[in-house]
């Protein structure tokens, strides 16, 4: 498992996507943290798809998408999901995506969790590149790319149907050069 | 099929596979330049059997490709010439957004072809499928395509910094987008 200062990112288990389906369930979120289009799914259905997937032991994902559960350090409770997808080994790069539930919000956990994802993405995987795409209007998520020393790099316009018209999506990026230097500023911790 | 003056975009044919194999599969330049993955050795045969498999039904969501032909004839390309591709894919009918590829062969090149067609495939992304989005990502160094998708009417949105592995090094690549309301204008104002 992987630490940071707040936060603990460890392998999702069963538990976790019980405590995730209050995000599964709730389209205002799904239509500001996922592409599709949200649809009723019942808790046994994701149970359900969970148990397929992890029928011979170790999830049965494909490679390019690497899923975390997110503990707080201070209360051991799960409080949301980070995951690496869209990993290319070819290009040597990897989207970011996060997601705390509602009561683990406004705290500040959000920086953590990039800097401890991105510490695995570059030291660990030996990445080249990451990149964060996050709605104009999240400005949640773009405040903690940004203080995990991301830059932001354009915006796609129109790529984001929210209730009654479309957003875009803001791109940040980090490259592993940036990384090291940003790490060489911090006194590391003994 | 989609009309222009100088090209047509039509249905792929098995001998069109065939004809353009060489621009499609064998060219490790051309590749390097305008795929974001990375080259391995395919043979025609394979090719071929994986185009005779194709479903069209299934392109409706996953993406359309398109044989470019020539109507016009210029140096060492007759009129009626297939001389590339023009494609959408990852269409997201939630989003209502597609990307959209071009590749021809070298002697089409610098006539005008490119621009024509990316002009019928919006028409047909905006106009016959409803899209409210076309986008583009192309390396910084593909001077031909941003030259292609400017002259279209498509803006610059983002540039990803050392986001392509590329003929030996990083190479920053650069995202391309066009609205449905945006290219409305620039067809009206054309007529």
């Amino acid at each position: 498992m992987l630490r940071g200062e707040r936060v603990l990112l460890r392998a999702r288990t069963r538990a976790d996507v019980e405590r995730m389906y209050e995000l599964e369930a709730d389209p205002e979120h799904k239509m500001l943290a996922d592409t599709r289009p949200w649809v009723p799914y019942s808790l046994a259905t994701v149970l359900e798809q969970w148990d397929r997937r992890h029928a011979d032991g170790p999830p049965s994902w494909n490679e390019n998408f690497i899923p975390f559960a997110v503990d707080s350090l201070a209360t051991g409770e799960m409080i949301g999901g980070c995951v690496l997808w869209e990993l290319d080994q070819h290009n040597r790069n990897a989207h970011f995506g996060l997601e705390l539930l509602p009561a683990a919000r406004g705290q500040g956990y959000g920086t953590d969790v990039v800097r401890v994802l991105c510490d695995y993405a570059f030291r660990v995987l030996g990445l080249h590149r990451v990149q964060l795409e996050t709605l104009a209007r999240n400005t949640a998520m773009r405040k903690a790319a940004l203080a995990a020393g991301f830059q932001e790099e354009g915006m796609l316009r129109a790529t984001g149907w929210v209730g009654t018209g479309w957003d875009g999506d803001v791109v940040y990026g980090l490259l592993a050069r940036e990384w090291r230097s940003l790490r060489s500023e911090v006194p590391t911790q003994s | 099929m989609l009309r222009g003056e100088k090209v047509l975009l039509r249905a792929e044919t098995l001998d069109d596979v065939e004809a353009l194999y060489p621009i499609r599969s064998a060219d490790v330049e051309l590749h390097m330049l305008g795929s974001g993955r990375q080259w391995r050795p395919v043979a025609l045969e394979d090719v071929l059997r994986q185009a005779s498999k194709r479903n069209p039904e299934e392109s409706i969501e996953h993406g359309i490709r398109f044989t470019v032909e020539t109507r016009v004839a210029v140096p060492g390309v007759p009129a009626g010439t297939p001389i590339g591709n023009a494609s959408l894919f990852e269409v997201d009918l939630h989003q209502r957004l597609c990307n959209f590829g071009m590749r021809f062969v070298a002697e089409a090149r610098g006539h005008g072809f490119g621009t024509e067609a990316l002009g019928l495939l919006c028409d047909y992304a905006f106009r016959v499928r409803g899209l409210n989005r076309m986008q583009c990502f192309t390396l910084a160094r593909n001077g031909p395509m941003i030259a292609v998708a400017t002259r279209v009417g498509f803006r610059q949105e983002v540039r990803q910094r050392e986001a392509a592995w590329s003929d030996g090094r990083w190479e920053d690549q650069l995202v391309f987008g066009l609205l449905a309301d945006e290219w409305k204008g620039l067809s009206d104002a054309a007529r």
